[in-house]
């Protein structure tokens, strides 16, 4: 260690002179332990995540590969990889940027911080054991709820002792307006645990009978989406892009207009996975329609962000921050995922899409596109704050940025076109003919699935890549090496600003 | 012949449609309460709500960390000098 580097739990603040925080800075610092340890961990589930979803991309191709080992056989890492994506990045990522944004958005500082840092220790090793268990045969069957159903009340105890700090700064905050922000953050951690403990025990401990299992699970697979990942990625989106522009949202109606249709049609949307399914029709319909009154909110978003950011002044502001480059190309990507998602949930759309590769590229597009570009981009906004630290490496941050956003952007392209020739080919009967490749007699859709699985795994190693790059950034950072900078200022995050963004009105 | 599965069914399904209903209620709720603690009298104000002093209106508060000179700084107005990219 070198002269530049402080004493990362002395708790002073080397941008001034007698060492004492700012007010900023003193929130900051009492969130800094949770913060920090909800993003070590999610970074490395995000690599474990990946390695799992690379390795079950590999099997679509190329069947052999790893299946001689049970536990590396294509259904258990595909859920693996889902589980950990969801539960160990997304969600660990989420607590951390939710807990810093609430605080700092209610001016109060958390009172009791080794109470989320226990429920961190609990939800990641709950989560851990979930994992072993669906890895050791004692995965469920539930699509998004796979993992064993013992794991759940230490999973609900650990949201508890980490979501309440959310609700108890609200409570106490000083700030006389409640941002958009917030009300997306307190609309999640209300809604989540809900319907995470009615979901286990609708399908789990007391299981509903017959289809009304398959339309508890959707009601909660989407929800698990709608009503806990969307609000808080988009809560970030609303703090982060007025905030680094410096400048404030374009319209605050708009985005209150935003929220509550939000609040108020999403909830009724998951029902369109079952669509055409036994389920009855109006159920169906309802689903239908919720999805299609989604488009109200996305588009009032989405407005209000093309608003706020547009022009050139502000686009250079844009590719001149990390944090916004992500922020924007996650915002970008809610519009678009939301918008194909109403498209697919129309009956005649979803009956070539349904069951194909769109869908799970219309997941990647929502899941990685949107809110990981989202979470990343509110990353590198926190932690110089947390660690008064420079980020050690621009160059990877902008490798993270062009693997993450290019491999994602082809992921999509290939799901998207190849889930719609699967359509096609399903309701056409073509698929199930046989056809002759290398010699080998196979089903058709399987032989042309080869070259567009192909394409997928190059995707998906591109963005594992990018991770990889996004954690030795991070793991640099953190190791306090001679690499890593003050950071400098109350808040720029370069020793050569411009005058133009020094601080001066525009 | 009774399909002992069949009214449970029946009851699985009222209970979902309370849930679909208890969360349509609870926004419903926050709205009222929202409307009533005065949250939609100034927008203006709202959205300007994220900045105080220390981040003020018109601060750009984030940038590429710049691949310059290292060591300790003293504070936001050593910044003046160009950009160096």
């Amino acid at each position: 260690m070198s002269s530049q580097a402080y004493d990362l739990y002395s708790g002073a603040d080397p941008r001034l002179a007698d060492g004492n925080p700012t007010r900023l800075g003193q929130i900051d610092r009492s969130v800094r332990a949770p913060v920090i340890i909800f993003f070590v961990l999610s970074v490395l589930w995000l690599l474990a995540g990946s390695l799992f979803g690379v390795v079950s991309a590999i099997k679509l191709h190329a069947p052999h590969f790893l299946g001689e080992t049970e536990w590396l056989t294509f259904g258990i890492t595909r859920s693996l990889h889902l589980n950990i994506v969801t539960f160990g990045w997304g969600s660990n990522a989420i607590y951390g940027v939710s807990l810093w944004l609430m605080h700092r958005l209610c001016r109060v500082e958390l009172g009791f911080a080794w109470v989320p840092v226990m429920g961190a220790v609990i939800w990641n090793l709950a989560l851990i054991a979930g994992l072993v268990g669906m890895a050791t045969g004692h995965m469920t069957g539930v699509e998004w709820l796979e993992m064993p159903k013992e794991v759940a009340p230490a999973l609900a105890a650990a949201f508890m002792l980490i979501g309440v700090w959310n609700i108890v700064a609200f409570a106490r905050r000083k700030s006389e307006h409640v941002y958009v922000s917030q009300w997306y953050i307190l609309a999640a951690v209300f809604w989540f645990p809900l319907l995470y403990c009615i979901a286990e025990m609708m399908i789990l401990w007391y299981p509903a009978r017959g289809t009304v299992q398959a339309i508890t699970n959707w009601w909660f697979g989407h929800n698990v989406l709608g009503l806990w990942l969307t609000p808080m990625g988009v809560a970030a989106a609303y703090y982060f892009i007025p905030k680094v522009l410096g400048k404030p949202i374009h319209s605050y109606y708009l985005s209150i207009v935003g929220f509550w249709t939000f609040a108020l049609f999403y909830n009724w949307a998951g029902v369109h996975h079952l669509i055409g399914g036994p389920i009855p029709v109006w159920m169906q319909s309802a689903g239908v329609v919720a999805s299609v009154m989604m488009v109200i909110p996305v588009l009032v978003t989405a407005i209000n962000f093309h608003n706020t950011t547009i022009g050139r002044e502000n686009w250079r502001i844009i590719s001149d921050s990390p944090t916004l480059r992500f922020i924007i190309f996650g915002a970008i990507n809610y519009t678009l995922s939301s918008l194909a998602g109403s498209f697919m949930a129309l009956r005649e759309v979803s009956s070539v899409t349904h069951f194909t590769n769109a869908v799970v590229g219309h997941a990647h597009h929502g899941m990685y596109a949107f809110l990981s570009m989202i979470l990343f981009g509110a990353m590198y906004f926190i932690v110089p704050r947390l660690l008064y630290r420079e980020w050690p490496s621009a160059t990877l941050i902008r490798a993270h940025f062009w693997f993450c956003a290019i491999g994602v952007t082809g992921y999509l392209v290939v799901m998207t076109i190849h889930g719609v020739m699967q359509g096609m080919d399903i309701n056409s009967g073509v698929a199930f003919t046989d056809s002759t490749a290398d010699g080998v007699t196979t089903l058709g859709i399987a032989a042309k699935s080869l070259p567009w699985n192909g394409m997928r795994t190059f995707c998906g190693v591109l963005m594992t890549i990018g991770h990889f790059a996004f954690a030795a950034n991070l793991f640099w950072m953190l190791s306090g090496t001679a690499a890593s900078k003050y950071k400098e200022g109350p808040t720029l995050l370069s020793r050569n600003a411009s005058p133009a963004l020094e601080g001066v009105a525009r | 012949m009774d399909d002992p599965s069949g009214g449970l069914w029946d009851k699985s399904l009222v209970l979902v449609g309370l849930l679909g209903l208890f969360f349509f209620g609870t926004a419903v709720y926050a709205f009222i309460w929202a409307r009533r603690q005065r949250q939609f009298s100034d927008f203006d104000k709202g959205a300007r709500s994220i900045f105080d002093e220390e981040e003020p209106e018109g601060l750009v508060t984030d940038k590429f960390p710049a691949d310059a000179p290292e060591g300790p700084v003293k504070g936001p107005d050593s910044g003046s000098k160009p950009p160096s990219r």
